[in-house]
């Protein structure tokens, strides 16, 4: 699993994105993997991200094991 | 985020520069220069290095030499220069960074060609020391972003356009790009595109069967909805369109309305006024009648008074008789008693008292006659005088009255025909028709989108379906259940990725608004002027003032510079980013008087505060002034943040720029 954590915290303006996405109640394997997603849309902000299909499949593939259908919900939205 | 070290080569006017701002008042750091002294090329300098580009020039700037020219001029055809610009940046937790990006010039005759070009970043990591990033234009991506420059380092001079036209687009660009939530909205969007992608190719794991049948519905419904999704996108940019139109006729109706108010207003003094003036005429014609009435007695009245003095004297030194009728008294003595009932008997004294005076009254005979006649006309035209004159008086009065009214009636039209100078009744109707046709196309835009809406959320509700009774057929297939997996694990994502842009969206509009709105009320010098600034879901601002008109089309330059510099400070405090805020000329176009003010919100929204997340470090502001910006006032308060103070000296001979510390 890619650990991104460094990487935000090296960037202060990451933080608040990935703060409220760690902090949601959605599943632990849906939170990793929307970070995943959000550091492939950071990287390639100026190019408009031209391959992320491939990224996208690769995350999901990735996470998909570890997720817990069960107590997936959707997040209320308000992180805090 | 702070600079702490300058270094400047060859760039411009800076021929060198190394400056040290590392040491505790880097806080605030200000350059005092006149024009052209060199301020905006250090600006210029810092975003060239960061980005490779100068946002900040003159049309003289752009065709001359990046390198700097006295450097140029004294280089031997051939010679290499570098112009070079390095900035040492601290970093959070103790680490540091070093950005350079120079240039080599070689000269040519008196020009300078560009050679070859070099960029690095060194940074300092905790585990492996000192490095050279490998790809330092990453590095600056990360850290530094290019699409936040606008809002760290620029031209307060520049500012008063970004809100000369209201520009919903533009507002939701910046808010949206602070916080990042375009990239969460860009991540939502791919998700959607790789769901639903996921979904068809499950459903087609099988070749055929239920499964593909539905992964065909899937893929027709996401199409239909894809196409509402377009329209709707449509319709918003209309809604926006015709949002912002209504919005700019409210503000001229606003005024217009104001100006209407005043036309009704001069209308009625008008009538009144001439009200006025009739009764001052009525009035005077009453005084003119009476006047022609009571004329000859006022005319003769000294002469009468003095002619009955004149009796009355002669009356009391007896050289006249009393004023008495002869026959009266004649009658009253053949009838032997007085009107009084006193008796006038033969010898009675009363009888001989009236006797007497008959006989001194038949001394003057017919004299007498006539002056009884006489006085009778005197006292009748002394009293009519006497009489006439309270008349005359309020006559005279209600003159005055309506003479004062008509001159408050007239001070009141001078001054409104005054306002009205150059407006015409018929641009209110106007206006009016045209706010209200554009009111109703807002109207009918929402509505479609309204309905459009409907629709496509008609499609997703099918598209929910379908997607549960493929999970339903997944239970039985274990083929598909393994495709399904993956698909159903997305949708959660996409459902917690939308979920929280929504609710991120909202907070980040509310934040930056309310955070715009203090801080333009604390730059305004109209106290008690402007009651709110709003950005509304649309991303349109708005300002109204106390009487709850739209003035933001109508705001002055300086007044719109204080807006957008409010702007600019709330996108930094919610962006999360400490990046040194670096501005050239931020108060240029506004008036001394206000220029303390908005030092204090420049100070204040950057200076070190307490959050519930503990103490956020001060932002580090570099402030580019002309000495009329860094005024006393202004530098007091500054001094709050102890700030480093540097003068910009210009050698007009060489064309060379230095510095100069200003001690405290």
């Amino acid at each position: 699993m890619p650990n991104h954590t460094d990487d935000l915290r090296r960037v202060s303006g990451e933080t608040e994105i990935t703060r409220r996405i760690m902090a949601s109640d959605a599943d632990e394997a849906v939170r990793r993997c929307l970070q995943a997603l959000f550091m492939h849309e950071l990287e390639t902000a100026e190019q408009l991200n031209p391959n992320y299909t491939a990224q996208y499949e690769r995350a999901i593939t990735r996470f998909a094991p570890a997720w817990d259908r069960d107590s997936s919900t959707a997040p209320s939205g308000d992180a805090e | 985020m702070r600079i702490e070290r300058i270094k400047i080569e060859n760039f411009r006017q800076w021929q060198t520069l190394d400056l040290d701002m590392s040491d505790e008042r880097a806080d605030v750091t200000v350059f005092v220069g006149s024009n052209g002294a060199g301020k905006t090329n250090l600006l210029n300098s810092i975003i060239w290095c960061l980005y490779n580009h100068e946002d900040y020039y003159s049309r003289d700037m752009e065709a001359s030499p990046l390198v700097n020219q006295e450097s140029l001029d004294a280089a031997e055809d051939g010679d290499t220069l570098v112009c070079s610009v390095t900035l040492q940046l601290a970093l959070s937790g103790g680490r540091w960074a070093e950005v350079t990006r120079a240039q080599e010039f070689v000269k040519s005759g008196r020009e300078g060609t560009r050679a070859s070009a070099e960029f690095k970043v060194l940074r300092h990591d905790p585990a492996k020391g000192v490095v050279v990033d490998a790809n330092p234009e990453h590095w600056i991506e990360k850290n530094v972003p290019r699409r936040l420059e606008p809002y760290f380092l620029f031209d307060g001079e520049r500012l008063d356009n970004f809100f000369r036209h209201a520009e919903a687009q533009k507002v939701s660009d910046a808010v949206l790009q602070i916080a990042q939530i375009d990239l969460l909205g860009r991540l939502v969007a791919h998700l959607e595109k790789v769901s639903a992608k996921l979904y068809s190719s499950a459903a087609r794991v099988n070749g055929g069967g239920d499964a593909e049948i539905k992964g065909n519905l899937l893929d027709q419904y996401r199409e239909r909805l894809e196409a509402k999704q377009k329209d709707v996108k449509q319709l918003r940019v209309a809604i926006e369109a015709h949002d912002s139109e209504a919005r700019r006729l409210e503000a001229k109706v606003g005024n217009i309305t104001a100006v209407a108010a005043d036309v009704r207003r001069r209308q009625e003094l008008e009538t009144q006024f001439s009200q006025v003036e009739d009764h001052v005429a009525e009035s005077w014609d009453e005084l003119y009648k009476w006047s022609i009435s009571a004329a000859p007695g006022i005319l003769a009245y000294p002469a009468l008074h003095q002619l009955r003095t004149t009796i009355d004297d002669a009356r009391s030194q007896r050289r006249l008789p009393p004023p008495v009728a002869p026959d009266i008294l004649e009658e009253l003595l053949s009838k032997q008693e007085c009107v009084c009932g006193e008796s006038l008997a033969d010898g009675s004294s009363a009888r001989s008292r009236i006797e007497a005076l008959l006989s001194e009254y038949a001394h003057i005979g017919q004299l007498g006659d006539l002056l009884l006649g006489l006085e009778g006309g005197v006292r009748e035209t002394l009293a009519t005088v006497l009489a006439a004159a309270p008349t005359a008086e309020s006559v005279m009065k209600r003159i005055d009255d309506w003479e004062n009214r008509a001159t408050t009636i007239g001070t009141d039209l001078e001054l409104l025909n005054s306002r009205l100078s150059g407006h015409e009744d018929s641009q209110v109707q106007q206006l009016e028709v045209e706010l209200s046709r554009a009111r109703r196309e807002l109207e009918k835009a929402r509505m479609e989108v309204a309905r459009e809406e409907i629709r496509a959320e008609e499609f997703r509700e099918k598209i929910a379906n379908v997607e549960k009774e493929l999970a339903e057929l997944a239970k039985r297939n274990e083929r598909l259940a393994g495709a399904m997996r993956e698909a159903e694990f997305s949708k959660a994502c996409l459902d917690a990725a939308r979920g929280l842009y929504a609710s991120l969206t909202t907070a980040v509009r509310e934040k930056v608004e309310s955070t715009l709105e203090r801080n333009f009320m604390e730059m305004i010098w109209k106290e008690g002027f402007i009651q709110s600034v709003t950005i509304n879901e649309s991303y349109g601002v708005s300002v109204r003032n106390t009487r709850g008109y739209e003035i933001l089309p109508d705001l002055a330059a300086g007044e719109r510079e204080c807006l957008a510099l409010a702007f600019s400070l709330a996108l930094s405090e919610v962006s999360g980013y400490e990046l040194p805020m670096v501005i050239d000329t931020p108060m240029g176009k506004l008036n001394p008087d206000v220029q303390e003010f908005v030092a204090g919100v420049l100070s204040r929204s950057t200076a070190a505060r307490e959050t519930p997340e503990g103490l956020e470090p001060a932002h580090q502001l570099v402030l580019l002034m002309t000495e009329t910006e860094y005024n006393p006032n202004v530098a007091a308060v500054l001094a709050g943040r102890n700030p480093a103070v540097y003068r910009i000296c210009f050698d007009t001979q060489r064309c060379v720029s230095s510095l100069e510390e200003v001690k405290s």
